[in-house]
C-alpha cells in the first residue's frame, strides 16, 4: 500500500465525510461560477439590448432645407417651396443591399400630405416598409393589428385621441389629387416622438415613384463607411440611448472585480471552514499515522492529494451546476429573456483557480497537522 | 444561575468556537451589506447617468388641431401653450421624489438679421445636468442677455462667440455655441426662459415640459399616469424608446441582483449551518449532561436559540457597520460617481433581519440533534 | 541496550508547575518483558511516551543502543520510531475505514517496497496474532480482542526491537485480556523486547520484571 492508495481509500471509504467536503467545494465553485456567469450573462444581455436599439441614420439630400421643428412641433417653415429630391425604388434596394452587413433595419419614407374628404382635416401620411420599420423600432406597440395591405393604416396615438379614430374606421383621403380609401387597422401606442402624429401605411414600394428619404438603424459597433447615392448623405441621428448604453455598460463593468473578490472570499471561507473542521476531526487519525511512523511530509502529501482530487471533481461539477443554477434563476426571473453563460476558457480558468484556491486554503489545516504531535493520541479524550 | 447567565458562561468558556461562528456571520453579513449597497447604489447611479443623458417623459399641451412638421411637410394648426403654474403640479404626485429634473421650454420663431430662426427659452441652471447641453464651445450663459446657439443655426446665421445679436429689438451676446448634436437642438437659439417669455410677450406660457424621472422599482408608466391625473389639460407621454431601453437595462441588473442575493443567502446559511452543527456535535457531552441532570428539551432549545440569537444580533450589527465602512471606502477609492452611498434605516433592518434569520436557520440542525440525543450515549464518551 | 538516564518531566498548568517524572533511570535489556504498574497520575504513560520518543523530557536522556533519541531531528526521530518501536494503545486506534490487513500495512506505507512484499509481511504479522482469515474485515466487524490483535500485529509488522504498550488490555474483558497477554508472552519468548503498562496485578505478572511507580518515581523494581 502506498500513500496515494491510502488517500484514495480514505476518500472512498469515508463516504459521509468525503461528501461533506465535496459539497463544500462544490458549493464554493457553484457560487463563483453562478455569479460569474450570471454577471456575464447580464452584461451580454445589456450589450445585446444596445445592439437591438442601435444607431439611427437618415439618408437625406445634401442640400436639405427642411423646416425647423422641435419634436415635430413646427417652428420655422421651410425656406424653399421647391419640390424635394426623391429616390427611386431601385435606389432603395441598392442601399439595402450595399449596407446589409451593418444594418438592423432599413426602411423608406414616402411622406405625403393627405386631406380627409369629409372633415377637410389635413394629415401627413408616411408610406413605410412595415417589416423593416418594426425591426428599427422595437418599442412600437399597437392596439389593433399591423397593416399588411397598402390600403390599411395605422395611426399615431395623438391622431387617435384628437380625431376619435380607432381600429376599424374608414378614412377617405385625398393624396396628390387622387382619392383613396383607407381602413384603420391599428393605433400606435404613444412613443413620445413625432410618430404619434402621423399615419403609416405599408407602401407598395414598386409602384411608388418617389421615396423622400430612408431611415436606417445600424448596430453600435458598426464603424465602416455607409454607401450613399450621389447628392445624398447619411446623417447620424442623435440618440440618448447610445451614450446611455455605453455609460451603463462601463458602469456595470466596474462591478466585476468586486463580484469576483466577494464570491472568492465567500467560496474560500466555505472551503476553509469545512476543511479545518474535517482535519480537526481526523486529528486522531493523523496522530496515529504519525505514531506508526508515517513522516509528516507524507501526511501533507496525503492531505493535498485528497483535497486536489476532491476539488478537481468538485470544480467540474460545480462549474456545471453553477451555470445551470444561474440559468434557471435568470431564466425564471427575466421571463426567459436572458441567460448566463461562460466560455470554455473561463471554465478552465475557473477550475485552475479553484484548484489554487483550495490549495492555498488547505495550507492552514496542513500546518495544523504539521504542528500536531503523535502524543495527542495518548491524551485520552 | 439562570438560563441567561448559563448562556453567557458557556459562550465565555467556548470563546474560540463562538468567535469562529461570530466571524463567519460577520463575514456573511458584511458581504451581503457591501454587495447590497454597492448594487443598490449602482442602480441609483445608473439612474443618475440616465438623467444626465436626458428626459424620458414629455409633457405637451392637449391640442384640438393637428400641428406638426415631418420631413419637408408641415400641417399648421392652432397652437396651445401650457401655463407656468402647471409646473407646480408635478410636485404633487406621489412619485415626486423620483423626478430628477424638470425642463420647461418655450419655443417660437424670431427674426434675426432678416432670417427666421427658432428660439428656445430654457432654464439654463436646470439643463446643466444634461450632458448634451454642456457640450459647447464658449461659456455656459449665466446672465439674462446672454444666449447659446445651436451648431446649424450658428452656421446658417453666421453667428460667432462674442457676437452681439439683435432679437426683437433687444441686444444679446452670444456666450457659446453648442456642439453639433445631429438632432433638432442644432437649429435653435437658446436663452433664459423668463427672458424669452418677456421678449416674446408670452409671459406665463411654456410650450412643453421635458421630465427626467427615475424610479428603479416602479415603471415610468406609473409616473406618467400620476402626472396625467394632475395635469388634465396636458398630454403626458414617456419617450418609449428611452423608457424601454432603460427599463431593460435596469431589469437585467435587477435580476442579476436577485441572483446574487439568493446565492449569498444560500451560501451564508450553508456556512453557518455547517459551523453550528460542527460546534454542537462537539458539545454532545455537555448537552447530554444537561439532559441527565433534568433539563427539559424545551430549556435546552431555549439555550441553543438564545445563544444563536445573541450571536446573530451582535454579528448582524457588527457585520452591517463593517460592511458600510467597506462600502464607504470602496466608493471613495474605487467607484467614485458610479455608485451612490445609500444610508437607509430600512436597509439596515432588512440586513439585521437576514442576520437573525440565518442564525435561526443554522440552529435548526443543532436543535434536532439535541432533542434526539440519547444522554446515556452522549455521556459514555465523556 | 536501552538506557534511560535521570529523566525529569514538568508540565506547566496555569501558575502551578506539575512534576510528573522526578528523575527516572532504567536499563532495558534485549528480551526483557517489563510491566509498569502504578496509580493514575503516577507518570507511567509519560515515561512510556518519552521512551518511545513521542515527547521530550525536561531533562535526562534516552539512548537506544548508541543513539541518543532526543539528539535526532524530528523527521529522523519519526524514522527511528518507525524502525525501532512498535506501539500498542489502550484504544487500539485502528483506522475505521481500513481493513485489518490495511491497518497492519500502515507502518509499511513510507517504505518503498513492492506490494507483494508488503502484503506478505502484513499477513505474516496477522498470522502471528492468530487472525488469519479475517484480513479483510473492518475494525467494527471485529471483536474487542480481535481489534487488540490487529493493533499488536501493526506494532510488530516492521519487526521493531521494542514494543511499547499502554494498557493494551485496559478496554478488554479479563478473558480476552488474558489472551492478549499470552500473545505478548509468546512474542517475548521469540525474543521480542516488550515494555507495557497495566492496571492488572495479574497481567503484571506476565512480565519478567515489574516496575511500580508512584508520584513520578520508581518505588519498586522486581
Amino acid at each position: 500500500m502506498s500513500w496515494y492508495q491510502l488517500g484514495l481509500k480514505s476518500l472512498l471509504r469515508r463516504k459521509k465525510k468525503t461528501f461533506i467536503l465535496f459539497t463544500a467545494i462544490l458549493l464554493a465553485v457553484l457560487i463563483v461560477a453562478a455569479l460569474t456567469s450570471a454577471y456575464q450573462g447580464m452584461m451580454e444581455a445589456v450589450r445585446e439590448g444596445a445592439m437591438k436599439y442601435g444607431v439611427s441614420y437618415r439618408l437625406i439630400p445634401k442640400e436639405n432645407r427642411e423646416p425647423i421643428s422641435y419634436l415635430g412641433i413646427p417652428i420655422v417653415p421651410s425656406t424653399t417651396d421647391s419640390k424635394p429630391l426623391s429616390l427611386s425604388y431601385s435606389d432603395y434596394s441598392r442601399m439595402k443591399q450595399e449596407n446589409e452587413a451593418a444594418v438592423v433595419g432599413i426602411g423608406p419614407r414616402i411622406v405625403k400630405r393627405a386631406k380627409n374628404k369629409q372633415t377637410l382635416q389635413e394629415f401627413i401620411t408616411v408610406g413605410i416598409d412595415m417589416v423593416e420599420e418594426r425591426k428599427m423600432k422595437p418599442w412600437w406597440r399597437i392596439w389593433g393589428s399591423w397593416p399588411t395591405q397598402a390600403n390599411e393604416l395605422i395611426i399615431g396615438y395623438d391622431i387617435g385621441t384628437q380625431f376619435q379614430l380607432g381600429a376599424g374606421d374608414i378614412l377617405t383621403l385625398e393624396i396628390d389629387g387622387n382619392e383613396k380609401i383607407f381602413k384603420v387597422v391599428g393605433v400606435l401606442h404613444y412613443t413620445g416622438h413625432v410618430d404619434d402624429r402621423l399615419l403609416f401605411y405599408p407602401a407598395d414600394l414598386i409602384s411608388e415613384t418617389e421615396i423622400h428619404f430612408l431611415e436606417m438603424v445600424v448596430s453600435f459597433d458598426f464603424d465602416n463607411n455607409l454607401v450613399s447615392p450621389q447628392g445624398w448623405e447619411w446623417k447620424k441621428q442623435r440618440s440618448p440611448l447610445e451614450e446611455e448604453r455605453f455609460e451603463s455598460i462601463e458602469q456595470i463593468a466596474e462591478l466585476s472585480p468586486y463580484v469576483i473578490t466577494v464570491t472568492t472570499i465567500l467560496g474560500a471561507l466555505i472551503v476553509l471552514i469545512t476543511l479545518i473542521n474535517e482535519v480537526e476531526e481526523r486529528k486522531q487519525e493523523f496522530a496515529l499515522l504519525q505514531a506508526v511512523g508515517i513522516p509528516k511530509k507524507m501526511l501533507i502529501k496525503l492531505l493535498f492529494f485528497e483535497i486536489t482530487i476532491l476539488s478537481f471533481c468538485g470544480s467540474l461539477l460545480g462549474v456545471f451546476l453553477g451555470i445551470v443554477t444561474a440559468n434557471v434563476w435568470l431564466g425564471l426571473m427575466s421571463g426567459l429573456k436572458f441567460f448566463a453563460y461562460i466560455t470554455i476558457s473561463q471554465c478552465f480558468l475557473l477550475i485552475c483557480f479553484i484548484l489554487t484556491l483550495t490549495f492555498v486554503v488547505s495550507i492552514y489545516p496542513a500546518l495544523r497537522v504539521l504542528k500536531q504531535e503523535p502524543i495527542t493520541l495518548l491524551r485520552h479524550e | 444561575m439562570n438560563l441567561r447567565s448559563l448562556i453567557m458562561k458557556h459562550m465565555w468558556r467556548n470563546k474560540q468556537r463562538v468567535a469562529g461562528l461570530f466571524f463567519c456571520l460577520v463575514i456573511v453579513i458584511t458581504t451581503i451589506t457591501t454587495l447590497y449597497h454597492l448594487i443598490e447604489g449602482m442602480n441609483k447611479a445608473l439612474g443618475n447617468t440616465f438623467d444626465e443623458i436626458g428626459a424620458n417623459l414629455l409633457i405637451i399641451p392637449k391640442q384640438d388641431e393637428l400641428d406638426l412638421t415631418y420631413a419637408h411637410l408641415s400641417v399648421k394648426g392652432e397652437r396651445v401653450s401650457l401655463k407656468v403654474s402647471e409646473l407646480a403640479k408635478i410636485d404633487q404626485i406621489d412619485y415626486r421624489d423620483y423626478i430628477v429634473y424638470v425642463s420647461p421650454k418655450l419655443i417660437d420663431q424670431v427674426e434675426i438679421n432678416g432670417k427666421l430662426a427658432g428660439l428656445m427659452g430654457i432654464n439654463f441652471e436646470n439643463e446643466k445636468n444634461v450632458k448634451m447641453m454642456i457640450q459647447l464651445n464658449g461659456e455656459y450663459p449665466t446672465k439674462d442677455n446672454e444666449i447659446m446657439v445651436g451648431a446649424i443655426a450658428a452656421a446658417d446665421l453666421g453667428i460667432h462667440i462674442g457676437d452681439e445679436l439683435k432679437i426683437l429689438g433687444e441686444s444679446f451676446r452670444v456666450r457659446s455655441i453648442l456642439k453639433k448634436q445631429n438632432d433638432d437642438h442644432d437649429h435653435f437659439i437658446y436663452m433664459g426662459l423668463a427672458k424669452a417669455q418677456l421678449l416674446l410677450n408670452r409671459e406665463n406660457e411654456i410650450s412643453l415640459i421635458e421630465v427626467a424621472a427615475y424610479c428603479h422599482l416602479c415603471p415610468i408608466y406609473d409616473i406618467a399616469n400620476q402626472l396625467r391625473v394632475q395635469m388634465t389639460n396636458a398630454e403626458v407621454k414617456p419617450f418609449m424608446d428611452v423608457a424601454l431601453a432603460r427599463e431593460e437595462t435596469l431589469d437585467r441588473f435587477r435580476v442579476f441582483f436577485y441572483v446574487i442575493a439568493i446565492i449569498l443567502l444560500f451560501a451564508g446559511s450553508y456556512l453557518l449551518t455547517y459551523f453550528m452543527s460542527a460546534y454542537t456535535s462537539k458539545r454532545r457531552q455537555e448537552i447530554g449532561l444537561l439532559r441527565t441532570i433534568g433539563f427539559e428539551n424545551r430549556i435546552i432549545e431555549k439555550f441553543l436559540i438564545g445563544e444563536a440569537l445573541l450571536i446573530g444580533i451582535v454579528g448582524g450589527l457588527f457585520g452591517y457597520f463593517l460592511g458600510m465602512v467597506i462600502v464607504y471606502f470602496s466608493i471613495q477609492i474605487w467607484f467614485h460617481e458610479s455608485v451612490v452611498l445609500i444610508l437607509d434605516v430600512q436597509n439596515f433592518l432588512i440586513i439585521f433581519g437576514v442576520s437573525l434569520f440565518l442564525m435561526v436557520i443554522a440552529v435548526i440542525g443543532p436543535l434536532r440533534f439535541a432533542s434526539t440525543l440519547d444522554p446515556v450515549l452522549a455521556l459514555k464518551k465523556l | 541496550m536501552i538506557k534511560v538516564t535521570n529523566i525529569k518531566k514538568q508540565f506547566q498548568d496555569g501558575p502551578t508547575q506539575i512534576e510528573v517524572l522526578r528523575g527516572i533511570s532504567l536499563v532495558i535489556n534485549k528480551g526483557d518483558f517489563i510491566s509498569i504498574v502504578g496509580a493514575s497520575g503516577s507518570g507511567k504513560s509519560t515515561l512510556l511516551t518519552i521512551i518511545g520518543g513521542l515527547q521530550e523530557p525536561s531533562s535526562g536522556d534516552v539512548s537506544f543502543s548508541e543513539t541518543n533519541l532526543f539528539s535526532l531531528s524530528k523527521e529522523d526521530l519519526a524514522t527511528f520510531r518507525r524502525e525501532h518501536i512498535g506501539f500498542v494503545f489502550q484504544q487500539m486506534h485502528l483506522i475505521p475505514y481500513l481493513t485489518a490487513l490495511e491497518n497492519v500495512l500502515l507502518p509499511l506505507v513510507p517504505l518503498k517496497e513492492l506490494k507483494e512484499q508488503q502484503n506478505e509481511k502484513a499477513r505474516a504479522a496477522l498470522q502471528k496474532v492468530g487472525l488469519t482469515g479475517k484480513e479483510n474485515r473492518y475494525p467494527d466487524q471485529l471483536s474487542g480482542g480481535e481489534q487488540g490483535r490487529v493493533a499488536l500485529a501493526r506494532a510488530i509488522v516492521n519487526k521493531p526491537p521494542l514494543i511499547l504498550a499502554d494498557e493494551p488490555t485496559g478496554n478488554l474483558d479479563s478473558e480476552t485480556g488474558q489472551a492478549i497477554m499470552n500473545l505478548f508472552k509468546e512474542l517475548n519468548e521469540a525474543g521480542q523486547t516488550i515494555l507495557f503498562i497495566t492496571h492488572h496485578k495479574e497481567h503484571a505478572k506476565y512480565g519478567n520484571r515489574m516496575l511500580e511507580m508512584r508520584d513520578g518515581v520508581i518505588i519498586e523494581s522486581r
